[in-house]
Parts: structure tokens; C-alpha cells; sequence
């Protein structure tokens, strides 16, 4: 079970066609230095990574040189290697240094890594949309080891121009809004098992939540017993994803006959991108209260090959 | 009681040919291999250092990537008695830097020549097409890890599958490493001026640079109570250096912190390390930055060696190439010559092996260090015999 010690939420619908929100004043917020030539992904990584550290800070919680730092993204830094394929292709030149650097999946963890002063372990994990569980996964192994004492996940997605061409990465409808999104949490391992729920008060850190139940299950049935066993502790709301359109409505279809009572993917106001889920458990979370009224917040995600990944907020 | 994590059960693919008699054999030929591609598509001629996998030449970039993944997997699982419930559940832990860099390049080049209306760059899925391929063709299913980060991604893979072991998460863990040519890397790498024009010499007064190589790995490690197998992973550690986003910073602090702490995790000192897989790419700021490293740690530096200069820099892969590599050798009872390498650099003031040495049971540091400071270190233990590690 992880401890939430701080998150924050950086989402935005990208409603006007092939415009991305500025960010620029956000970036200057967020960086004790000037970063020059960083694309957008490793934009939206500091100032979502910032963003959650200085919740923390807010609440006497500060970052040492055990914290871990994970990033998870079903892309990466997208545009920029889209662009750098255009350019080698179309226009026939060699990669500039730059950018090829920028290409790097791990160049962002650096830069972040930079601006908090942490010189651990440092990974970029993918797992498509389920990289947000991913890394948690990560995460957990590396606290379980010993091998850092706080873990400082994020998930990012950036918006990449023009949306036409990501609909079509994505398998979306040409009129579906796409989204982008930056989502951080601090963790870390609980401190106090015997106790169910962890006292919301450790010493100074407060908590928000826990987030445990990083499970993946291969068949209906092992899905279908975890959620009554979960659901037997109380209500919770279901929040679930899957790979295409009827996959997602023969899933949610499913939750429903078995799990009547339940409320099953309320509105959040979050649009379809790959980050979703991580975006909506850091929505429910943000400003450390549960938006529904203290109920847990259950994910389930469904891959292309029919696994389903599991996670479990609790607020405190 | 402690679990060790074993080697089960290994294979491998890279320039020197498919398994590993074909690698071990040019290990101990003490040859560095070179050889160059001729790149079209860009307005300057393009003859770039590269080294294929033998067995993909010629191949498209999805015929690679399966064809060398599905040769090293099955030479690693065999005589391992894995049943379907195991290979459901094993977790998969993929290192790379290429991914599906080839495969994206190759369509968009055919889109933009069929249709180029409607051609967009990067039609993929993500970093997926490894693990799509190994639940389709090989039916493993359990949870999958694709690291990316840079030249340490199948370093940290591997790290990551160690410590599910230790801490009993799972039983056995699936490590891949694979690298397969594509446009992007070779040019990039060629952008930055950091490609060698003759076969790699690290360490060497005359050390230029780097030749890329295209390889795959896979490893099997196994939990054990009591030990089963001559050679297991003891721990290891990794971190970042935000020195410089292209290199650690040249004094080596950065790198022997990591070097010194994957010591910690297994338990030993400096005195116990009876030599070191040196990361070696042959450019001057890694080179320098290593061999501070090791004079700064080691009172007494124990020998030390380099294997690109026989399979090329296979970016991150090599976390998975060449401790797969190391492994082969130390069963052997050897240790392998730095090939490459003539001329003492006073500056560096360290010298690597360059003869075939005996290999002693004991404890062996392996090193990775990569793009955005990352690097990764690893300590593992062999009590081999010659021949006994190898595969039934």
C-alpha cells in the first residue's frame, strides 16, 4: 500500500483545434533555472512535478536524495520525434542535436530531476495507458527495496499538433476533443500497516490518501471477486477505460450487472487521452479531499489484449 | 531466508550472430568488429559506422525485431520447464532505446510515398510492440515494463526484475534488451558528432567515438532458496547525474556514488570485485568520467574490460547484451580482452585488459551509464565452473 503525501492535477481540454494552451508563465513558475531548448513534454513534467512538490513543501514535507523519481506515458515526447521523422523525411536533414536529445524518453526526468536536486533513481516506464500503474508499480518495488524512501510518480501526456494525425495514433473519431495532461503524486510506503486506515496524521506529513489494489488480472472472474472484496468495505466509485469504443461499453456493461449499486464512471470532465485514469485519481485527490464525499475511487483499465489493471484510492 | 535470484536461462542475437557460441566465439577471437551502411534520403552522402545483427540483415524493421526477439527467447527458455501458468504471470521487464522507431520511419516513408495526403509521422501505438509481440507469439501475458531510458534502459530493466525476485513478488522474471536499426539513432548519433570512424578503442589515447550495434537479449531469472545455478544477481543501484544532460559530470562523482552503492545493496567492498564490465563507449566525456569513477573507488583498480568494440554500442540494449555476454565468459571461466584498445592514455590513467584472462568465482560489477546522466550499476556472483551455466 502507498501513501499519498502530496498530488497535483494539470489537465486541459484542447477544444480549439490545433492550439495548444500557453504554459510558458506556468514553466517560469516552476523552474529555479532557465531551461533552454525543452519541448512540451518536458514542460508539462516540471510544472506538474513542481506543482506536487510544493504541495508537499506546503505541508513540512520536502524531497531528499532517496526520493525516487518515475515518469509514466503511453508517448513520451511525441511531437518532437514526430517532427524530427517530418524533417528527416520530408526535408531530408539530419537530426540537430537538440532535438535528437529531446527525443530521449528519459531527457525530461533529467531536466526535473535538475530543478528538485534529486540525484536517484530516475526511470521512464510506458506501458500505454496503463503506464500510470506502471510506474506506481516501480515505485513500490524500489520502497520495498529500501533503495528510496519517497517516490515522486507523474504522468504525463502532451497535446501534439496537428490533432488530426493523434486522433488517428489514438483511434478516435475526427470530432472527439483531445486532452493533455500532467498528474504527480508523492508517495510512499505505509508506515503504519496495523492500522486500517492509516492515521491521516504521521508525525508531520499529512495524508491524503492511499493508494493500493496495483493489481492485473487476466480474467473476469479474478476482476469480479477483488471488487466484491473491496466493495464489501465499503462504497467506492468505478471509473473504467478500455481500448476501443465497444470494448469500453461491453466492460462497462459488465460492471453493472455484477456491481448494480455501484456508482460507475460519474462525470469528471476529463476528455479521452491516455493519461485519463491517472487524471482522474489525481482529480479526485486534489486539494486533498475526495471530491465524491470520501469514497474510495476505484480504476479499471482494460489493454488491447483483454488484461484488465486495477488500482485503489482511499481518501484519509 | 534470503532468496537469490538466479540466471536461469539465457539467449542471445547480435553482430556476432545468433546464440551464444557465435557470441562467445567472437569474444574470444579478441577482434573488434567494424563496419559502415550507406543512409539514403538526405541531401549529403551517408556511409555511417554500423553493426547489424547478422541475423537481420537485410530485413524490414518489424522482420528484426521479431526475428531477433523470437531467437534469443526461445534459446533462453530452453531446457527451462516453464508452464502456462508461469509465463501468465511472469513479469516482463524491456529495455530499449528503439523500440518501434524503425517500424514508425518505415511507415510513414511507404505512407508518404502511397499517400502522402494522409501520411503522418510515428503511426504506432507507443512503446508497445514488444510486449504486443511477446503476448502474441510467445503468449506471456503477465505484467510489462517497457523502459526508456537512453544507454541504462535494459540496465534498470534488469534491476528492476532483481529486486522482484529478492523481495518474493514474483518467481521467475522475463528481462529483454533489443536494439534494432533505425534511421533516428544513427543519425542523431552522426548530428552529434560522436561516432567513430574505425572499430571502437575505449579507453585508447586515440579512443574517437562510438559505432552503433543492433542486438537482442533475453535473460530468465529465477528465485531460489538454496542456490541452484553458478551465477546470480546480487543487487545493484542506479541514479542520475544532472551535471549535463549529455554526459556525467567528467570528475566520475556521479558514477562511483552508483558504483558504490550497488557495492551496499550487495554487500560488498571494493576488495571483493574481482573486475569490472566497463560501460566503454570510447568517447572522450564517458571514457573520462568512467575512469575517474574507478580511480577514485578502487585503492587497487581490479581488471577491467569493454565489449562494444565486438558488438557495437547497442544502446539500450546493452544492459541486457553484455551481461549476457559477461555471463557466457565468466561459465567459461573466462575473462574477455578489451579489444580496440593499444595506446595508454596517461590522462584517463587507467589500462584495460587486452588479453583473455582466468576468471575466479566471486563477485563482478557490470556498469551502464547513459544520455541524461542516468547510470546504473550491478553486482553479480559466480561460482561457475566452465560450462556449467550453460543451458541444458
Amino acid at each position: 500500500m502507498l501513501e499519498v503525501l502530496a498530488t497535483s492535477h494539470y489537465y486541459s481540454n484542447l477544444a480549439q483545434e490545433n492550439t495548444l494552451p500557453d504554459i510558458q508563465e506556468a514553466l517560469q513558475h516552476s523552474c529555479k533555472e532557465r531551461f533552454r531548448r525543452i519541448d512540451r513534454f518536458t514542460r508539462l513534467c516540471l510544472i506538474g512535478s513542481a506543482a506536487c512538490v510544493n504541495k508537499a513543501a506546503a505541508n513540512n514535507i520536502n524531497l531528499d536524495n532517496q526520493t525516487g523519481l518515475y515518469i509514466g506515458s503511453r508517448y513520451a515526447a511525441l511531437e518532437t520525434t514526430a517532427n524530427v521523422h517530418r524533417q528527416m523525411m520530408t526535408a531530408r536533414q539530419i537530426p540537430k542535436p537538440a532535438h535528437f536529445i529531446n527525443t530521449l524518453s528519459n531527457s525530461a526526468g533529467y531536466y526535473v530531476a535538475r530543478n528538485l536536486g534529486l540525484p536517484g533513481k530516475n526511470l521512464f516506464i510506458s506501458r500505454g495507458d496503463t503506464s500510470f500503474e506502471a510506474a506506481l508499480n516501480l515505485a513500490h518495488l524500489d520502497l520495498q527495496s529500501g533503495q528510496i524512501n519517497q517516490a515522486l510518480v507523474g504522468v504525463v501526456e502532451e497535446g501534439t499538433v496537428p490533432f488530426a494525425e493523434h486522433r488517428m495514433r489514438l483511434g478516435l473519431d475526427e470530432n472527439q476533443v483531445l486532452a493533455e495532461g500532467s498528474h504527480w503524486f508523492l508517495v510512499r510506503l505505509n508506515q503504519s500497516p496495523h492500522l486500517t486506515p492509516p492515521a491521516a496524521n504521521t508525525g508531520d506529513a499529512r495524508l491524503i490518501a492511499t493508494i493500493s489494489g496495483i493489481n492485473m488480472f487476466l480474467q473476469n472472474k479474478q476482476l469480479e471477486h477483488w471488487l466484491e472484496d473491496v466493495l464489501s468495505a465499503g462504497e467506492a466509485s468505478i471509473f473504467t477505460s478500455a481500448s476501443t469504443t465497444a470494448a469500453f461499453a461491453e466492460f462497462e456493461a459488465q460492471i453493472k450487472s455484477c456491481f448494480p449499486s455501484t456508482m460507475l464512471n460519474p462525470p469528471t470532465g476529463l476528455h479521452h487521452y491516455p493519461a485519463r485514469i491517472a487524471g482522474i485519481v489525481a482529480k479526485m485527490l486534489e486539494n486533498g479531499q475526495a471530491v465524491t464525499t470520501n469514497q474510495s475511487v476505484i480504476t479499471i483499465q482494460q489493454d488491447k489484449s483483454g488484461r484488465f489493471f486495477t488500482t485503489l484510492s482511499k481518501p484519509c | 531466508m534470503a532468496i537469490h535470484c538466479e540466471l536461469h536461462g539465457y539467449g542471445i542475437s547480435s553482430t556476432l550472430g545468433q546464440g551464444v557460441a557465435a557470441n562467445l566465439q567472437g569474444l574470444l577471437s579478441e577482434k573488434a568488429q567494424f563496419n559502415t551502411l550507406e543512409i539514403s534520403g538526405f541531401d549529403e552522402e551517408l556511409h555511417l559506422p554500423y553493426l547489424e545483427a547478422k541475423a537481420a540483415r537485410s530485413l524490414s524493421a518489424g522482420q528484426r525485431m521479431e526475428i531477433l526477439l523470437d531467437a534469443a527467447i526461445t534459446e533462453a527458455f530452453t531446457g527451462c520447464e516453464l508452464t502456462e501458468a508461469d509465463k501468465n504471470t511472469l513479469p516482463i521487464f524491456i529495455g530499449s532505446s528503439s523500440y518501434g522507431t524503425g517500424l514508425g520511419e518505415e511507415l510513414y516513408r511507404s505512407a508518404l510515398n502511397t499517400s502522402p495526403q494522409s501520411a503522418y509521422p510515428l503511426p504506432l501505438g507507443g512503446f508497445d510492440q514488444i510486449s504486443s509481440h511477446l503476448q502474441k507469439q510467445h503468449r506471456l501475458r503477465g505484467q510489462d515494463y517497457a523502459f526508456n531510458t537512453a544507454c541504462t534502459s535494459s540496465a534498470n530493466a534488469l534491476l528492476s526484475a532483481i529486486q522482484s525476485i529478492q523481495l518474493g513478488v514474483s518467481e521467475y522474471a522475463l528481462v529483454v534488451g533489443i536494439e534494432t536499426f533505425n534511421i533516428t539513432s544513427l543519425t542523431g548519433f552522426y548530428g552529434m558528432q560522436l561516432l567513430s570512424n574505425q572499430a571502437m578503442s575505449p579507453f585508447d589515447k586515440r579512443r574517437n567515438g562510438l559505432v552503433l550495434g543492433e542486438g537482442c537479449a533475453v535473460l530468465l531469472l529465477k528465485a531460489s532458496a538454496t542456490r541452484q545455478k553458478p551465477l546470480i544477481f546480487c543487487g545493484g543501484a542506479s541514479g542520475c547525474d544532472t551535471f549535463s544532460i549529455s554526459a556525467s559530470n567528467p570528475d566520475g562523482s556521479h558514477i562511483a556514488t552508483v558504483m558504490q552503492q550497488a557495492m551496499d545493496s550487495s554487500q560488498v567492498g571494493t576488495d571483493d570485485i574481482l573486475a569490472i564490465k566497463a560501460h566503454g563507449t570510447a568517447s572522450p566525456l564517458n571514457d573520462d568520467g568512467e575512469a575517474a569513477a574507478m580511480r577514485s573507488l578502487f585503492q587497487t583498480l581490479p581488471p577491467f574490460f569493454a565489449l562494444k568494440p565486438y558488438i557495437g554500442h547497442t544502446l539500450g540494449a546493452c544492459g541486457a547484451l553484455e551481461t549476457v555476454l559477461t555471463a557466457v565468459c565468466l561459465d567459461q571461466g573466462k575473462i574477455p580482452a578489451t579489444a580496440g584498445f593499444n595506446d595508454y592514455d596517461e590522462k584517463l590513467g587507467v589500462r584495460p585488459i587486452t588479453a583473455t584472462q582466468r576468471a575466479g568465482r566471486g563477485y563482478y560489477m557490470l556498469n551502464y551509464f547513459g544520455f541524461g546522466g542516468n547510470n546504473c550499476s550491478l553486482i553479480i556472483h559466480t561460482d561457475s565452473v566452465a560450462g556449467s551455466l550453460a543451458n541444458a
